[in-house]
């Protein structure tokens, strides 16, 4: 079948929830805040932010920024658009290494066509710190980021996530090709 | 007479600042300063984006405010396996405080819309450049947009890069101009 040759910024070899594929552009029309370290908003809180991929990429792992405190457990899942299918995730890594990114490589390195997708990112306690950029829930909200209650496994078929609502953060988290980052 | 649909224009200079924008402005980067090439003979390699096929004209890099000496430096854009050097402005002297630095691509080279690298090194660990580093909040910024260090023998850059972690958060400010104008 014929496919459209890609157009626009390529995908970044480290894809963030603050890139032009996922929400930066948003980040940017709305003058988002400070990134700055914040507790998580809820036990076992997982957030979904989308991404859009216009060419086929491997993902070896995913990446996040912790901050000033760290505690518990976090996990982390890539996800269909339809949010039905867990494609891959690093499952539970304890947290780790204050004010300074964390990162776990999926099993099997994910490979990505073009497309629509979420990132997942859950922990299991709100004593950690993650590491966001101030904004209003609503920016994130319409911009496509979902969250789901009691949902730390990130397991499949996460069909009942609802609008964005809980923590006026953007998340600093991705998903990253390079082995040797 | 048909014309085809324009899909994507690129700038007329592609950057780290334009391929990492976003990410810098999220991560509270700020705006770049001057700082010390953060090692001597150390190569550093950053992601350059560019959404649509552009023919370079010159290769720059933004000094910083201090030069020492007769210091020799190189700037290069690779493929993105890094296994090709594609633009080169050669062994330079560095030269030029606080303004940046450009040297003219004989004919001009054409790059495909793609993911590529730009790599810089100095030979002393004293001259400056404009760069950007972390904000308060963020450390290792420079693993959080996926550059990478080489260290070198001496102030040229390799054919090939073998990529390794960055230690370093220095971003510099470096690219590509479509025009022949002074930058």
């Amino acid at each position: 079948m014929y496919a459209p040759p890609p157009t626009g910024i390529p995908e970044p070899f480290v894809l963030l929830t603050s890139s032009p594929q996922s929400l930066g552009y948003s980040g940017a029309a709305t003058l988002q805040g400070a990134c700055t370290s914040a507790t998580w908003s809820a036990i076992n809180l997982a957030v979904f932010f989308p991404f859009v991929l216009t060419s086929s990429r491997t993902y070896t792992g995913m990446i996040w920024m912790n901050g000033a405190a760290v505690s518990g457990n976090v996990n982390g899942a890539v996800y269909s658009a339809d949010g039905v299918t867990a494609l891959a995730t690093i499952g539970t890594v304890a947290q780790a290494g204050t004010t300074a990114q964390q990162k776990k490589a999926f099993g099997t390195a994910l490979t990505l066509p073009p497309g629509k997708y979420f990132m997942a990112l859950a922990i299991d306690n709100t004593t950690a710190t993650i590491v966001g950029q101030a904004t209003d829930i609503r920016t994130l909200r319409m911009s496509g980021a979902r969250e789901l209650a009691s949902f730390f496994a990130l397991t499949a078929t996460a069909a009942a996530w609802v609008g964005y609502a809980t923590a006026a953060r953007s998340w600093m988290f991705g998903l990253y090709e390079p082995s040797w980052l | 007479m048909y014309t085809p649909p324009i899909l994507a224009t690129e700038r007329s200079i592609v950057s780290t600042v334009t391929s990492l924008a976003a990410e810098l402005g999220s991560l509270g980067a700020g705006a770049p300063a001057s700082a010390v090439w953060p090692t001597a003979l150390l190569a550093i390699f950053v992601p350059l984006y560019v959404q649509a096929p552009i023919t370079a004209q010159q290769i720059w890099w933004d000094n910083g405010a201090t030069i020492t000496g007769s210091t020799s430096i190189e700037c290069a854009v690779y493929n993105e396996a890094g296994t090709t050097k594609l633009i080169t402005s050669g062994v330079v002297t560095h030269a030029g405080v606080s303004i940046p630095q450009a040297v003219t691509i004989t004919g001009g080279y054409y790059l495909p819309r793609g993911r590529y690298w730009i790599g810089l090194v100095c030979a002393n660990g004293t001259s400056t450049f404009l760069r950007f580093t972390n904000a308060a909040a963020v450390t290792n910024l420079q693993k959080l947009v996926g550059t990478s260090e080489q260290a070198m023998g001496a102030a040229a850059l390799p054919a090939t890069i073998t990529f390794g972690t960055a230690a370093q958060a220095y971003i510099p400010v470096m690219g590509l101009t479509q025009s022949t104008l002074a930058i």
